[in-house]
């Protein structure tokens, strides 16, 4: 139909409902869960298969048949789609148990599989349309996952706005990609770099560029368009949280690089040059707000948009090292926040609040989660030998290279900004237990465990050898620079 | 090569992946943990005997792969560098580290802090081979830092300062405590480090590679580009020297080496005998074909590349004597230890550094220097060992106090004047043949101040040597006959605690009795290592690789009748005062003033202590005062309250963007519109 990887998706997507009935005949719930993630690990092992093909050129699967897209498979949809293959993969392990205790657990993985399918569809998407319906169908899939708990006020309210904001920003998208598609009378990537790639730069073409960055940028959560994201990380359950903050706003990036360095290569030094200042933006208030938060989970929401302002940072440089750092930090990011929303939730699971005040101490109750949670801290902090350094020192030796110092500048002061906040809940875990809740609290259930130490021990790992991930993220950012040679 | 390609990355792997287990596993008994690391050590010393059948070729191997590119291009490799050098160590380390670690098993056991000293021993026996087989300067420095960090927790082990371990004294002279001890050491050579690390960059910077074997071949293109700039040779140099030097307890920082005697016995003989102060005198043979190359091989040769080779001489047989001289007087056991391995370690450098002096000494310094660091390794870490025993026994750190027995403990008493007579360099044993290339080599090199200076300081090795068994063991009556005295003490340690230091006595021995053999093939090895670098036919006419053997039979016979002259000159007044008791030093030194003038100088560590204690330490604490008053007020509340207010209050000033009114929040994005409009036109004007 598509393609491998996608198809295994879809299918699991479509039948998840049925092995969740079977589930519920047999009275064991988390088999659905089971089911979800086998069909993951099938789609990683096909993806694997994808890999060798794409690393030389892209590759378009033939369509036909009822359900015909267009799809390019490169390098770079082949490095986003692990990212959020790999990191739904430990989610879904994670929610077995995290989820226990909530009905409808077959929806939550079949939207959870939705989610997923949606994003692996957008990288693989080859025109602007396909791009659209996928990203409709993770975002539209997003929404209901936030508002999962709809017995609570909080995740529906949370949900409400970021449906709002979301779709508005879909619509602004989707009227920029019809002044793209008028003006060059194609949506295909090829077509539009080819069309587009030396045309004069007139109002039109920076309209569509304003349009497609507010659009994709609601998602990507730049400052201001981030203020849905601080209720939905934090309202949304925490495997939830995770496949949000991880890989979700790497998709939003997705698009932007996507689109921009097909379409607006006329008119690249404007639109990077506008996304610089507004990745400084991001970059700060990501990093300030969340200083005198006291909710756990909203102190890494903030955070989130903080990384995106790195990431936004090292795209907005244009070179192949700029690309490189963003990407290789897309990747180490979703491993760090995923693990760190993990861990959160094994703690919030454990003591059913989400206000810092009332963890004191948690990490002596908790010590491998607690553990867990720390290396991911100080890799969020982009402390060496962990992963983080790495992709920072990427974007800020990219910045350097570029001209653009004080852009450096402003990542490194920015991390030692972010350590204010991310120490601070070090402390509250490894303070002297004060409450009786925290006293009777057990370790997390190794279900739970099992992921995030999986995480955790990749960001070790590649902290220590950072040269796979590296070399994959720099062979994707020739991928995407290529197309504007036309392949 | 006939070397399995894994010996390497096994040899320092086992020890380091082994250290964890002390700390990891519950529920084991603190003998098999010990069991355990004692087993991964003799794995990897099986996986350095298997790198000796690579002895015999001359020339290099390296294995390694890219650890991880820098972004900005370039890389830093991770691999490891077979040489003849790198071979030799790996043995000599893992060798000692089991046979101390086999001592360890019974000398920990009930000790409370037994895991923590299981993981640093094991993680610190496998950063220093680390270090000695890496191929490049970051991996090398990586294995340094982990030698000093577990060399902090080591000598600190006993942090908790319970007062039977301070050191230091006897009263009324101050005592240490072992905390303060291991920081102390840990503080001097992270200076040293520092300073490394700073040269390793300028190094970088000119020649873009951090690999030895590189940084040798392309010495003739960075060099000319550093020299470009007068002076940042010379510099390099000096920062370079600075971590060896701290590294190897030499002049000027080699304050921290007596005080790091607060650490238990094994940990000293690993510390001071085996390893940490050998890792030094590594490195500076490790990169002497550089600095070699730059001064007497390439055209044009860089004379401020010779800064480096007069250092480390300079440096060297300076502090040999300066801590001959502080061993005579020394009241503790293993300060008199201390002094001595600082000194031994100065001839190593000495030898080093007179390699580079002349071309006609080069094989021989450096063949000198690793024999010698060879013998040393193994005689000393004999004498720690027995020192461990001789401490417990006795119940007293001081030597005038112990009053051991030597009949009920022969065995030791014997191994350990064994262990002594090669320190002082008495033939047939080790230590003489080895001290005697050292000198040799001084008189081929044609520098004859450095060789005066290496002779006096065997006298004062010899000196102490008798001055300390002699003590030790011989200052109960001599004329008790058979029954021996009521109040000596002492008894034979069991067998685990005894077989380390009788095999090291009788190794020894062996390498004494072998000696010119041995010294002949360290020697054809360095040689013909040399010449595969290019190093030596290049530079002279006649044969320099056998320098030593092109010499008369005359001058190595005249060497060697100075340097008996000279143990006899230190041994027999020390044989006198303490074994024959014909006076004691007591009645010696009311009768000389000269002679308390000189005591009170050498044991005050020719007032270099104090003077380093008053310029660094009572310097930084008076400076306290005013610094408190009128910098860290101000500074303290503009960083620590003004700081924080500001971005506290720039946090809750953006925190009302967050409304959460859905129309405020789409009111932004009408906002952001209208921003990024303005930003591009703004780009356009631009």
């Amino acid at each position: 139909m598509f393609t491998l990887p996608l198809d295994t998706l879809l299918f699991f997507v479509a039948t998840s409902p049925f092995a969740g009935w079977a589930a519920g005949r047999v009275r064991r719930p988390s088999l659905s869960g089971a089911y979800a993630a086998s069909g993951l690990a099938v789609a990683l092992w096909a993806l694997y298969g994808l890999y060798g093909e794409a690393a030389s050129a892209p590759v378009y699967p033939p369509q036909a048949g009822f359900f015909s897209a267009s799809l390019r498979i490169d390098m770079l949809s082949v490095f986003m789609a692990s990212i959020f293959m790999g990191l739904g993969l430990a989610v879904t392990v994670y929610s077995v148990k995290y989820m226990e205790r909530d009905t409808g657990q077959p929806l939550y993985y079949t939207l959870l599989l939705a989610m997923i399918s949606g994003m692996v569809g957008t990288v693989f998407a080859g025109d602007l349309f396909t791009l659209f319906v996928f990203w409709e169908l993770m975002c539209i899939s997003s929404y209901v996952l936030v508002a999962f708990r709809n017995y609570q006020w909080e995740p529906v309210e949370a949900s409400m706005k970021y449906l709002i904001m979301g779709s508005a920003g879909s619509a602004t998208a989707l009227l920029g990609m019809s002044f793209l598609y008028g003006m060059s009378g194609t949506l295909s990537f090829q077509g539009l770099a080819a069309a587009l790639g030396h045309a004069e730069p007139d109002a039109w073409l920076h309209l569509a560029s304003v349009l497609i960055l507010t659009g994709f940028g609601v998602k990507t959560a730049i400052v201001p368009l981030h203020t849905w994201l601080p209720d939905a990380h934090s309202a949304a359950p925490s495997s939830i949280s995770a496949m949000l903050s991880g890989a979700v706003i790497g998709c939003g990036v997705y698009a932007l690089c996507r689109v921009g360095f097909a379409a607006f290569t006329a008119i690249q030094g404007q639109w990077l040059g506008a996304l610089v200042v507004l990745s400084v933006l991001t970059m700060f208030a990501g990093n300030i707000l969340p200083l005198l938060q006291t909710d756990l989970k909203r102190v890494l929401a903030y955070s989130s948009v903080a990384h995106i302002g790195y990431m936004l940072a090292g795209l907005s440089l244009g070179t192949q090292i700029g690309l490189t750092g963003a990407l290789m930090h897309i990747f180490n990011h979703a491993l760090m926040k995923g693990a760190a929303f993990l861990c959160a939730g094994a703690i919030i699971y454990r003591l059913e609040t989400r206000q810092m005040d009332g963890m004191a101490g948690i990490g002596r109750r908790m010590p491998v989660t607690a553990i867990a949670f720390s290396i991911s801290l100080l890799a969020l902090i982009g402390l060496p030998p962990l992963n983080g350094f790495m992709s920072e020192l990427a974007i800020v030796t990219a910045a350097f290279e570029s001209g653009l110092a004080w852009l450096g500048v402003a990542v490194v002061l920015n991390s030692i900004l972010s350590a204010g906040y991310y120490l601070r809940i070090l402390r509250v875990i490894i303070q002297p237990v004060r409450s009786e809740s925290v006293e009777g609290a057990g370790e997390a259930p190794a279900a739970m465990l099992i992921p995030a130490c999986a995480l955790v021990a990749l960001i070790v790992a590649f902290g220590i050898w950072p040269d796979p991930v590296m070399a994959f993220a720099q062979q994707s950012a020739a991928a995407l620079l290529a197309i504007i040679g036309g392949r | 090569m006939m070397v399995s390609g894994l010996a390497p990355w096994l040899c320092w792997a086992l020890p380091t992946v082994a250290s964890v287990f002390p700390v990891v596993l519950r529920g084991v008994s603190g003998r098999t943990k010990g069991v355990l690391v004692t087993a991964a050590a003799s794995l990897s010393w099986g996986m350095a005997l298997s790198m000796l059948p690579g002895l015999t070729d001359t020339g290099y191997v390296e294995r390694g792969t890219v650890w991880f590119t820098l972004p900005a291009g370039g890389s830093v490799g991770l691999g490891m560098l077979i040489d003849p050098l790198s071979i030799i160590l790996a043995n000599v380390v893992s060798f000692l580290s089991l046979l101390i670690l086999v001592y360890s098993l019974r000398y920990v056991e009930h000790d409370p802090g037994a895991d923590r000293y299981w993981f640093f021993m094991s993680f610190f026996i496998g950063g220093m081979l680390l270090l000695i087989l890496a191929d490049n300067l970051i991996l090398f420095f990586v294995g340094w830092k982990i030698v000093g960090l577990c060399s902090y927790g080591l000598i600190g082990h006993y942090y908790h300062d319970d007062r039977k371990y301070w050191i230091g004294g006897p009263p009324p002279f101050p005592s240490q405590r072992p905390s303060r001890c291991g920081l102390k050491a840990l503080l001097v050579t992270s200076l040293g480090d520092v300073s490394l690390l700073a040269s390793t960059l300028i190094i970088y910077t000119y020649a873009g590679t951090f690999n030895f074997m590189e940084l040798y071949q392309t010495a003739d293109v960075w060099l000319a580009a550093m020299a470009q700039n007068s002076g940042v040779l010379t510099l390099t140099i000096v920062l370079f020297l600075a971590g060896p030097l701290a590294k190897s307890a030499q002049f000027p920082f080699h304050e921290w080496l007596p005080e790091a005697m607060a650490g238990p016995a094994p940990v000293s003989a690993l510390i001071h005998a085996a390893t940490m102060v050998k890792a030094g005198v590594y490195l500076v043979a490790r990169v002497l074909p550089i600095f070699y190359f730059a001064a007497w091989v390439s055209q044009p040769s860089y004379p401020e590349a010779l800064t480096f080779f007069v250092l480390v001489a300079a440096i060297g047989g300076f502090s040999a004597l300066l801590a001959g001289t502080q061993a005579v007087v020394a009241m503790e056991l293993k300060k008199v230890l201390a002094y001595s391995t600082m000194s031994t370690i100065g001839y190593m450098m000495l030898a080093l550094g007179v390699a580079g002096l002349s071309p006609e000494s080069l094989v021989g310094g450096v063949s000198a220097g690793i024999f010698y660091l060879i013998s040393h390794g193994i005689f000393k870490a004999a004498l720690f060992l027995c020192a461990g025993v001789a401490i417990h026994a006795s119940g007293s750190i001081y030597i005038t106090e112990m009053r051991l027995s030597r009949r009920r403990m022969r065995l030791t008493w014997a191994f350990m004047w064994i262990s002594v007579l090669a320190l002082m360099g008495v033939p047939p044993l080790s230590g003489f043949w080895s001290k005697d290339e050292v000198l040799l080599s001084c008189l081929v090199g044609g520098q004859y101040a450095l060789f005066a200076l290496a002779s006096a300081t065997v006298a004062f090795t010899a000196f102490y040597g008798v001055r300390l068994l002699g003590i030790m063991f011989h200052s109960g009556r001599e004329s008790e006959g058979g029954g021996g005295n009521k109040d000596e003490r002492g008894e034979e340690p069991s067998r685990l605690m005894l077989l380390p230091y009788a095999i090291l006595a009788i190794l020894t021995v062996a390498i004494g009795l072998a000696g010119p053999w041995v010294g002949e093939m360290i020697h054809g090895l360095f040689g013909g290592y040399f010449t595969s670098l290019g190093l030596v036919a290049v530079s002279h006419t006649h044969s320099t690789a056998s320098g030593a053997a092109a010499l008369p039979v005359t001058v190595s016979m005249a060497v060697a009748m100075v340097s008996v002259l000279m143990v006899v000159a230190g041994g027999v007044p020390a044989y006198l005062l303490y074994v024959a008791k014909k006076s004691s030093a007591a009645v010696l030194l009311e009768r000389h003033a000269w002679l308390r003038a000189a005591h009170s100088f050498l044991w005050s560590r020719w007032y270099m202590d104090a003077a380093i204690n008053r310029v660094f330490v009572r310097t930084t604490l008076a400076a306290r005062g005013p610094f408190a008053k009128y910098a860290e007020g101000s500074l303290d509340r503009a960083i620590n309250v003004g700081i924080p207010a500001l971005i506290s209050s720039a946090s809750r000033g953006l925190r009302r963007i967050q409304t959460g009114v859905l129309s405020v929040n789409m009111l932004y994005f009408m906002a952001f519109l209208v921003l990024l409009i303005l930003l591009l036109l703004w780009q356009e004007v631009v």
